[in-house]
């Protein structure tokens, strides 16, 4: 709910900016995250509106693909998968691939990172070195989505699909080291 | 930059950067320290995990960093910048570290959170630096 005060609401799709007078009480349940405010309005979004759970388990059940392509091509690679999230940047998800010459160090990352925009996500992925950022993939692999879940799943989906294509690269970049991923 | 104001480790002023960078991406496994390599000091610098001041020093052209605000630290976790005057220290570089309530260094925590690298689980103080992060996926321009 919002009061009182409200000089106009505008709609642009998902969208929905508030203009309010300043000085004015907001309340509203459940309590919104506020990403933007200007002397227009504010922008609220509400955390609980996209299911991240759900956003995680569709990126990896796409880039499960690509570790059975590098099983199939190297049965004894190591992978895993991973999560992390917090309250301003809601979820990466993304499968780790360890160089085959055992050393552990900066290992291959594919992943799709969420950030809140007003009332959208930016997605992006990549793959890339986990300790020295070095991109081996990244093209066409961001998009702003709606914060919405099923907006969130498609975006996020197209992008992981992308990465899991690339099982070539990920094949060469574990097989042999790229000069940036040697240690010193 | 935004600049704080801090203590040296003699209790001299000195501006230091707020904004640190941390080179590659926001895993669990890079957000924590690695046992031995970051459990172990040298004179000018403290172990902790690595951070830099500036995205220069923290990737290569087109490589991609994270982004912390030291001011968002939460205790334990401290910033103990190198003493760029002994032999291995370097002038942008910050460890990130538990520390005491008298503000040394906390060598078993510290451990105890490196010990987490790689078990696939997430140490409580890896969430905490989470807390500081502002920006994510920084890219150093080509």
């Amino acid at each position: 709910m919002i009061s009182p005060n409200i000089t106009s609401i505008d709609s642009i799709a998902d969208y929905t900016m508030v203009g309010l007078h300043l000085e004015v009480s907001l309340v509203a349940h459940p309590v919104p995250y506020v990403v933007e405010a200007d002397t227009r309005g504010i922008s609220l979004f509400y955390p609980e509106s996209v299911d991240w759970d759900a956003v995680h388990e569709a990126v990896q059940d796409i880039l499960s693909k690509l570790a059975e392509h590098l099983l199939a091509a190297v049965p004894g690679a190591k992978w895993k998968a991973g999560r992390a999230g917090d309250p301003r940047f809601p979820l990466f998800s993304y499968q780790v691939y360890y160089h085959l010459d055992g050393d552990d160090y900066d290992p291959i990352v594919v992943g799709v990172d969420f950030a809140r925009e007003g009332f959208a996500v930016r997605v992006s992925g990549d793959i890339s070195g986990d300790e020295t950022g070095h991109i081996y993939f990244d093209e066409d692999c961001e998009q702003t989505v709606a914060a919405r879940t099923k907006s969130v799943i498609d975006g996020a989906s197209r992008i992981a699909r992308r990465l899991a294509s690339q099982h070539e690269t990920v094949l060469h970049a574990i097989r042999q080291r790229h000069p940036r991923a040697r240690r010193g | 930059m935004v600049t704080w104001t801090g203590d040296s480790p003699e209790g001299q002023s000195e501006l230091m950067a707020r904004l640190v960078y941390r080179g590659g991406s926001r895993s669990v496994d890079n957000l924590t320290p690695r046992l031995g390599t970051d459990t172990t000091g040298h004179p000018g610098k403290s172990p902790g995990l690595s951070v830099f001041t500036s995205l220069e020093h923290a990737a290569e052209p087109g490589e991609k960093a994270q982004v912390f605000d030291l001011d968002l630290l939460k205790p334990p976790l401290q910033a103990f910048p190198d003493d760029p005057t002994l032999e291995g220290g370097e002038e942008d570089h910050v460890s990130i570290a538990p520390a005491t309530s008298e503000g040394e260094l906390d060598e078993k925590l510290l451990k105890d959170w490196s010990a987490a690298r790689g078990t696939g689980q997430t140490h409580w103080l890896t969430d905490l630096l989470r807390h500081a992060q502002v920006q994510l996926n920084v890219r150093r321009p080509r």
